[in-house]
């Protein structure tokens, strides 16, 4: 059965890349990939062969940071929902993500029980 | 132990080994010799990765310090030796 929602998970850090795709794919509805940078990910998008339904983004990343890889994936005509992780969260920093055009933000660190239940708020509340 | 749970240990494991690769790095900040970005860098690790894996006092004391030096202040020894504590007491227990 093919999943529901495909998340495309980019962080720069593996183990938790790791730990999120583990967490999100406890909701059977959910498949999740990793990236590990903004290059990687955009490598699988072009590929076409995996098309992501949403991409989970690292904000604060070596080289290209989440900012700027969602505006070279905007830019590249990849429009699916785009949620921000980040450990850095203040109120104002999450109206500039929003600026940026995200769907939404979610903090780390995030609890790996309930990460796929809070990409599902996200997402149904941008909609 | 489910499947989920094994690796996650696993990797919770792997997270305290990273840790203790990051020590060094700390207890040289603590005499001030480590520059601001290397050691922003560690704590924003430490403080996004270790409450995953469940350490939530590390991680908000490493985000007491990500906070300080994204702020673009500098961090004092009393700010930052719990946090090096924190990390000594894991990693070494």
């Amino acid at each position: 059965m093919s999943a529901e929602l495909r998340v495309l998970y980019v962080d720069d850090e593996p183990d938790i890349r790791e730990v999120a795709c583990m967490a999100l794919e406890l909701d059977p509805t959910i498949e999740c990939r990793g990236a590990g940078s903004g290059p990687d990910a955009m490598a699988i998008l072009a590929e076409g062969a995996w098309p992501a339904d949403v991409v989970l983004l690292d904000v604060m990343m070596p080289g290209k940071d989440g900012p700027a890889v969602l505006a070279e994936l905007r830019a590249r005509g990849f429009k699916m929902p785009v949620v921000f992780i980040t450990a850095r969260a203040q109120s104002h920093e999450l109206a500039r993500f929003v600026k940026y055009g995200a769907a939404g933000v979610i903090t780390k660190p995030f609890d790996p029980m309930t990460l796929a239940l809070e990409l599902k708020a996200v997402l149904a509340r941008a909609k | 132990m489910s499947g989920f749970d094994e690796r996650y240990e696993a990797l919770k494991a792997r997270f305290v080994t990273r840790c203790a690769g990051d020590l060094p790095v700390l207890e040289r900040a603590l005499e001030g010799g480590v520059d601001a970005e290397t050691l922003r860098i560690t704590v924003h690790r430490l403080s996004g990765a270790a409450g995953t894996f469940g350490y939530h006092d590390l991680s908000r004391l490493a985000g007491v310090v990500d906070d300080r030096l994204v702020e673009g202040k500098a961090v004092s020894k009393a700010e930052l030796t719990p946090l090096v504590e924190a990390v000594q007491v894991l990693t070494r227990s």
